[in-house]
């Protein structure tokens, strides 16, 4: 374990950096996409905590669902595609997130929700359950 | 609306005094917009001046600037747009002082709006940008957060934002 660093409170000469309350961070962060997030948990250890806590992931789902950011998952015979519904663009997903690669020639689409999505491999007769993790 | 000459009601003012001593003068129904003003103001504390001790003059005077044009009576939809779209142009530091007093005064629509502004702010920017923005030091280990970076790398991935505003 690493020692604790003592935080500084005062701002160093010439910066304006200010300590910014729990609260205050819990309300940014809430607004966040996922992978910005997920890059964040570096950030520090309370940070991590905080992103990485059950109750943020609720807060967190239900402040995006109400900003609107919902996203359509099409399938098409080339892949896997992304449609944001504010935005009339297709993008395709990154192969490696979705779904699990050896799930991509021959899979089908069952059902979804809220971002996790039921797919059935028809070469093995499974049912995968995947998560999307969207930006 | 046929009676608004004849049943004016008098007007309140309270006075607010921000963390450098500085004292406002502002229309009640304007401040309790700030519902830690209106519960003040419930509990018959607002006869003199409310302090303010957690709120600077240069925070306070934006936020009174916020109450205003956001108070019913004045101003219309698209002026309001217009003003919002403003004030979150205001430096990260600026609006991470005024989110700090919109949660502080309970101001819901502040504090939604500067988080929003906040959060698109760093959205894409490098987890040291945003240490230096929110005066962090890092308390991981090298291996901690080589760790953490492991198990996302796509998430670190692509045009990341070094500028600290």
């Amino acid at each position: 374990m690493s020692k604790m660093k003592v935080q500084k409170r005062l701002a160093i000469k010439g910066e304006t950096s200010i300590d910014v309350p729990t609260d205050t961070i819990f309300s940014i962060l809430t607004r966040l996409p996922v992978k910005s997030l997920l890059r964040f948990k570096s950030v520090s250890k309370p940070w991590n905590a905080i992103i990485s806590d059950d109750e943020f992931t609720k807060i967190h789902h239900h402040q995006t669902k109400a900003l609107g950011r919902k996203k359509l998952l099409v399938q098409r015979p080339t892949g896997y595609f992304i449609r944001d519904l504010e935005n009339p663009q297709l993008i395709l997903m990154e192969k490696q997130l979705f779904p699990l690669k050896r799930l991509q020639q021959c899979a089908e689409i069952m059902c979804s929700c809220d971002g996790l999505v039921l797919v059935k491999d028809h070469k093995s007769y499974e049912y995968v359950l995947c998560c999307l993790l969207f930006e | 609306m046929a009676e608004a000459s004849s049943s004016i009601t008098e007007k309140f003012f309270l006075t607010l005094k921000s963390s450098d001593g500085d004292e406002f003068v502002l229309e009640e129904s304007i401040a309790i917009q700030s519902i830690t003003i209106k519960n003040m103001v419930e509990d018959g504390c607002s006869s003199s001046v409310i302090p303010l001790s957690k709120v600077d003059t240069e925070t306070l005077i934006k936020v009174i600037e916020y109450m205003k044009m956001h108070s019913s009576t004045s101003s219309n939809e698209e002026e309001i747009e217009n003003f919002d779209k403003k004030f979150v142009s205001n430096s990260i530091n600026t609006i991470l002082n005024i989110l700090e007093a919109a949660n502080f005064l309970d101001i819901n629509n502040l504090l939604e709006l500067c988080a929003e502004a906040v959060a698109n702010r760093i959205k894409n920017k490098t987890p040291e940008a945003v240490r230096k923005i929110f005066n962090i030091t890092s308390d991981f280990t090298p291996e901690e957060e080589a760790e953490i970076r492991n198990e996302t790398p796509w998430a670190f991935e692509g045009n990341l934002d070094h500028s600290l505003d």
